[in-house]
Formats: C-alpha cells, structure tokens, sequence
C-alpha cells in the first residue's frame, strides 16, 4: 500500500518544466507590466485633474509601484538564466548611454538656443525606447540562430 | 567553446526543450551554448555535465568554436 505522504505524481519532463518556467516568468512580467500601467493610468489621472489623489496616498502609491518594481526586477533576474541576465545588462547598457547622450545632448543644444528645454517624459522615453529595441534586437539575434 | 552538446543530445532523443527544462535554463539558451555563442558559467557546465552523467571534460573541450 502507499503510504499517504508518498508522491504517485510521475516526474516531470523537461518540457513541462520549460513550459512551467516560462508561464511563472509570464505572469509576473504580466503583473508588473499591468500594475505599471495602471500606476501610470492613476498618476496621469491625478495629474489632469480628473482624479482626486492626497498627498498621503500619492506618496504611498508611488512607494508601492517602487517596491513591486524592485522586488518584480529582482525575482525576475534570480529567476532567467545567465544568457538572459546577459542580454537584459547590455540593453540596459544601451539604455544607459541613450540616456546620457540624449539627456546632455539636449541640455547641450538648449544651452546655445538650438533646442527647447529638455523635456524629462521625452528624454524618459528616449532611453526607454532605446533600451526596448536593444533587448529586441538581442532577442531576435538569438532566435535566428 | 567546443562541445558535444547537440551529439549528446540527440543521442538521447531529447530537444532543446526538453535539455533546457532539465537544466532550468531557457531553449535560447541552450541555444546559445550549442552553436558556440555563449560559454556557459562553470556552475551551469557542472549541471550540463551532470545531466547527462558526464564530467565537464567530456562536454566541453575548452577550445574556442
């Protein structure tokens, strides 16, 4: 007879495995990307006008999307292999010198009058654009072998 | 780095699913190591090499592909 506390269960594959990796990763980027928005969503909102937010609950409602990013980014990177923490340290890299380019560039140009004053959402988005098409581009080298 | 990854492989009839969820890395990533793109870190050879009961000698040659 088997006893109660003995597993009937048939090990997994290495397939199943894979599949079970990747839906756990996949729910969490859905998560954080969803919360983002939704914190971005609100934050805009309140911003407009349409939305009443209290001082008390903006600061608090910005220290938990911080904290939810951080700990989403941490699992995340102890969580995928070494070729994908390669991959997400070189866009990051690229994003980096995007925005340092981007960012004192401006200033630069706005200095000597030949562009407005840096705008912080454009220059944000900038590194964030530069940043997603390095990952993509990486990803993609991959894929095609 | 040289290796015998894609021999050894397919003389067990596994995928590169199928390895890469034995090994809890990505399918790009074993990817990656088989066609010389990424030499694996010394605890991720150790878990290659373990997998299929071989020492890491036997897995990889230390030469560059």
């Amino acid at each position: 007879m088997t006893s109660p506390e003995t597993n009937t269960n048939p090990p997994l594959s290495g397939e199943d495995r894979l599949r079970r990796r990747r839906l756990r990763i996949l729910v969490v980027w859905i998560i954080t990307i969803g919360a983002g928005f939704l914190g971005g969503i609100t934050f805009g909102l309140a911003a407009s006008g349409v939305l009443s937010l209290s001082p008390l609950l903006f600061w608090t409602g910005l220290a938990l999307l911080a904290v939810g990013l951080v700990a989403a980014s941490l699992w995340f990177m102890r969580r995928v292999d070494e070729v994908e923490v390669i991959d997400n340290l070189w866009a990051s890299f690229a994003g980096l010198l995007a925005h340092t380019l981007i960012s004192a560039g401006w200033v630069a140009a706005s200095a000597r009058g030949l562009a407005p004053a840096p705008d912080v959402i454009s220059v944000l988005l900038g590194t964030l654009a530069v940043t997603f098409v390095a990952y993509l581009g990486l990803k993609l080298r991959r894929r095609l072998g | 780095m040289n290796n015998r990854l894609r021999l050894l492989r397919a003389e067990r009839g596994w995928s590169q699913a199928e390895l890469a969820g034995r090994i809890d890395v990505s399918r790009q990533a074993v990817n990656a190591i088989e066609t010389g793109k990424h030499d694996p870190s010394l605890s991720l050879a150790f878990r290659i090499a373990r997998e299929f009961d071989l020492s890491i000698e036997q897995v990889f040659d230390g030469r560059d592909a």
